[in-house]
């Protein structure tokens, strides 16, 4: 049997930039950050009130199964901004909004009454969108 | 705030202006609470080499200890001492990969004042020894400082990895 989903991977442009706008702009707890013999960067991030769930800031790069044309080709897509990621649960869709847009953080909607409740959609500093969505009760 | 945790799951329907004459009780109390409950977490996070008492974590808080320890399992399904004990461990981990300090300093770097419960609990997490798990990752290491591919799943090293399939298995970053 699945249990339940531990980790995300968001594949991202520059790790340190897009650490910083997890961490300081979005207010997420850094879990992981070790670094492999070869570079590679392990650096996991979560919201603070979901400790069982990490997103994976995933670096593109070449690797043994990640030849350069798919990580050119990767990377066009993520900068493109066509790959939404996930859905988030907010609290208060409007005062999030307000509170993230007030930081800096960009969104491709504002906040707007959908059949399933308040949603806007907020996008990172690679381009990866995520739905950002107040359920209604 | 983004997250989930009895706040958001008891959310304020009436906050976006839709139902401004809902009278919020328990459920505002709760919901105030999260914020106040995810700051004793980074507390514990910033601080987990010194000692912390349960007392300092509910003023912290706000809450009166019980009510703190309820409120805690609830929104984290943990207690606070289960946290506390698991940052310490992970950073003990991450220590004996790491570095080559003694397995008694790192006890208590971490914040652990009893090696032989630091022993047993780690071993509990773990499933070993901290020296047992120190061996295993020496053979893995190949660049000092740096984690080994068997610490990563499985396919992030086969994406990322060295071709010669150093990956070595999953189990355990997280």
């Amino acid at each position: 049997m699945i249990a339940r989903f531990s980790h995300l991977c968001v594949y991202v442009l520059d790790q340190e930039e897009a650490l910083t706008f997890y961490r300081d702009k979005l207010g997420f707890e850094v879990r992981m950050d070790v670094t492999m013999d070869n570079g590679f960067r392990w650096l996991t991030v979560g919201p603070k009130a979901q400790p069982e769930l990490s997103l994976i800031l995933c670096a593109i790069r070449e690797g043994f199964a990640m030849d350069a044309a798919k990580a050119a080709s990767l990377r066009s897509l993520v900068q493109s901004g066509c790959l939404g990621v996930a859905v988030m649960e907010v609290d208060d869709c409007r005062a999030t909004y307000e509170e993230l847009r007030a930081r800096g953080v960009k969104f491709k909607s504002e906040p707007a009454e959908r059949p399933y409740g308040i949603e806007a959609v907020m996008v990172d500093n690679s381009g990866n969108w995520f739905s950002m969505v107040q359920r209604r009760k | 705030m983004i997250g989930r945790g009895p706040g958001a799951a008891l959310g304020a329907a009436g906050e976006g202006g839709r139902n401004p004459g809902v009278v919020y009780t328990g459920r505002m109390r709760v919901r105030a609470s999260l914020r106040d409950l995810i700051r004793t977490r980074d507390l514990m996070r910033a601080c987990f080499a010194q000692p912390i008492s349960l007392d300092d974590l509910a003023a912290e808080a706000d809450l009166s200890k019980w009510h703190y320890l309820r409120e805690f399992r609830a929104a984290f399904g943990q207690t606070p001492h289960e946290f506390l004990t698991q940052v310490r461990l992970e950073r003990a981990r991450h220590l004996l990969i790491t570095t080559s300090r003694p397995v008694i300093d790192i006890c208590f770097d971490v914040g652990f004042s009893s090696p032989g419960s630091f022993g047993l609990l780690f071993r509990r997490e773990m499933g070993k020894t901290p020296t047992q798990l120190r061996r295993e990752a020496r053979r893995l290491v190949r660049v000092p400082g740096r984690y080994p591919w068997a610490y990563v799943p499985m396919c992030f090293a086969a994406l990322f990895g060295p071709p010669e399939g150093g990956a070595g298995g999953a189990a355990g970053a997280a």
